[in-house]
């Protein structure tokens, strides 16, 4: 899967750059490949976290015209968050899966039970986020007024999610 | 508080042989249990002792771990190196799903593995009390023995009945035995030089796993030819085993052998000073003999070895021969190419030939050599 994820990616890259081949986002598309190809051949995580992230920008604009301003950046936040964080589990467990004096058969079940549990979480986060999206979109088109609403309980929200990983570091 | 998690509870426990063999594999188990709540994803990585190598499995697990669930690693590691090796804490990160927090724990789970030399039996076939062709001056364990024919007497009456000698009873009448000389085992002191700078090294190997092995070989084959046998190893630590029979006094010294460590503290040139202090006087009165076992016969041992045999012990110089090793080693490197290697060998094998030559003035000279070990015990010497 970690093969087909990073193909992914990169083919979005390469997509983003042939549709908008402004200099910026060739240079964002050029700096994430090199990221993700970093990323994949050491396992890095945070490479691949950061390859991503390099391409949110570019895939965006070239949503922008198709989707419109809110739909664009939130699909691709969605795309872009589901897939990396599936890429950097998937890169901590080739670690221990393609191990080159192998792997005892209990091991290799516990980690692909782990592997499980995380993509039906990815999968809950996506439905999660689109339904979250979908409901705001619809509100904000409805009275102009709930987008700073919105705005001001996604801030709360973010500041009450910084402060709980704050907490748990100290545990 | 809100999101506050209680810290995690684990602890962990390590199966594993306490004693095996440098070079065969040793399976490790490390169970790591949750006392604590549910967690969700958890990477437990275990340490391995100093020169250990992975020879199958991983060291690395991933998992979830729920309340009272435990997990286990199991991989088989490899030591190649005749020692008292430790494990120590193996490391458990706790993280949430996606990775965005994440609790490091060290968790102790030590664990003792004495690695013990390879025996090879085949090498040496020695009878009883026959060991290098010396006999000494300690009775053998062996009481009884057929070495030599004596006399014919008349039977005791608690004379056994294998020394009966049926022909001359026939031919006289009356009952007649044989008799024999007894054994003599030798008496002898193993000094075995770890120090440093009589080790050679290459990059991480040295010629330790080497001189440990011929140690154990040559005490071995001594003491099962029922002789009585002593050891004193110099490096690091000095370790002195008095002189002893039997195959329980064997342990002992096998055991001062793996825990023995290379360093530069006791060294050879001061070994009748050791002897002197430890096995006193009396033990040169006795006439003993000794065995030096040492990877490098170079200008110190030479000189101990001169000293030592004026002083009246009767002198086996032991020379490893580490010189294939030595190759084997830089070519791993890629140093070992070309004709300067092959001239910096003959140089080497030369300048060993000189010494061995000296060495003969004053003892007689064995050569072991890892592939062969001793061979032949006469045509082992150089």
């Amino acid at each position: 899967m970690r093969r087909g994820l990073t193909a992914l990616l990169l083919v979005s890259g390469a997509l983003a750059a042939l549709l908008d081949p402004s200099a910026p986002v060739v240079a964002l598309v050029a700096v994430s490949v090199v990221a993700l190809t970093y990323g994949y051949s050491r396992r890095s995580e945070a490479a691949v976290l950061a390859s991503g992230w390099l391409l949110y920008v570019p895939l965006s604009l070239v949503l922008l015209p198709y989707l419109g301003g809110i739909w664009s950046f939130l699909a691709v936040a969605i795309y872009v968050s589901a897939v990396i964080e599936r890429l950097s589990f998937e890169c901590e467990l080739s670690e221990v899966l393609e191990s080159p004096t192998g792997l005892d058969a209990e091991a290799r079940s516990l980690a692909g039970r782990l592997s499980e549990r995380e993509l039906l979480r990815v999968l809950e986060l996506i439905a999660l986020s689109a339904g979250v999206g979908a409901v705001s979109a619809s509100l904000v088109g409805a009275n102009t007024n709930v987008s700073v609403l919105t705005t001001v309980t996604l801030m709360l929200f973010l500041a009450t999610a910084a402060y709980a990983y704050a907490l748990s570091r100290k545990t | 508080m809100p999101f506050r998690r209680a810290p995690p509870r684990l602890s962990a426990s390590r199966s594993v042989d306490r004693k095996a063999l440098a070079s065969k594999p040793i399976v490790v188990e490390l169970t790591v249990l949750n006392r604590g709540e549910d967690l969700e994803r958890v990477r437990i990585e275990d340490a391995l002792p100093v020169g250990a190598r992975v020879t199958r499995g991983s060291t690395v697990l991933i998992c979830g771990l729920k309340k009272r669930a435990s997990a286990t690693i199991r991989y088989e590691m490899v030591l190649e190196e005749p020692q008292e090796a430790r494990f120590q804490d193996c490391t458990v990160f706790v993280k949430s799903m996606f990775g965005l927090t994440a609790t490091r724990l060290q968790l102790p789970a030590p664990s003792p593995v004495t690695v013990y030399p390879r025996l090879f039996r085949r090498r040496i076939g020695m009878g009883r009390a026959k060991a290098f062709s010396w006999a000494g001056s300690a009775p053998s364990r062996f009481r009884g023995g057929r070495l030599d024919f004596m006399n014919i007497r008349e039977y005791a009456g608690t004379d056994p009945v294998r020394d009966v000698n049926w022909k001359a009873t026939a031919r006289e009448g009356k009952m007649l035995v044989n008799e024999w000389h007894a054994e003599r085992g030798l008496d002898c002191i193993v000094v075995v030089d770890l120090s440093t700078e009589n080790l050679p090294r290459v990059g991480t190997w040295t010629a330790r796993t080497e001189v440990v092995s011929c140690s154990y070989e040559l005490a071995h084959a001594l003491i099962h030819s029922g002789n009585r046998v002593g050891m004193l190893v110099l490096g690091s630590t000095l370790s002195k085993i008095r002189p002893g029979f039997g195959t329980n006094h064997l342990r002992v010294m096998l055991d001062a052998l793996v825990r023995s460590q290379e360093g530069w503290v006791w060294k050879l040139e001061h070994a009748d000073d050791f002897l002197e202090t430890f096995f006193r006087a009396q033990y040169r009165q006795r006439g003993g003999t000794l065995f030096l076992v040492s990877a490098v016969g170079g200008t110190p041992l030479l000189g101990t070895v001169a000293r030592l045999s004026r002083k009246g012990f009767a002198m086996n110089c032991v020379l490893v021969d580490t010189l294939d090793r030595q190759v084997e080693e830089l070519r791993k490197k890629g140093l070992g190419q070309g004709p300067e290697m092959t001239q910096a060998t003959r140089l080497a094998a030369a300048e060993r030939e000189w010494f061995v030559n000296e060495f003969k003035s004053f003892s007689k000279v064995y050569a072991w050599n890892r592939q062969r070990g001793f061979a032949e015990l006469e045509g082992a010497r150089v």
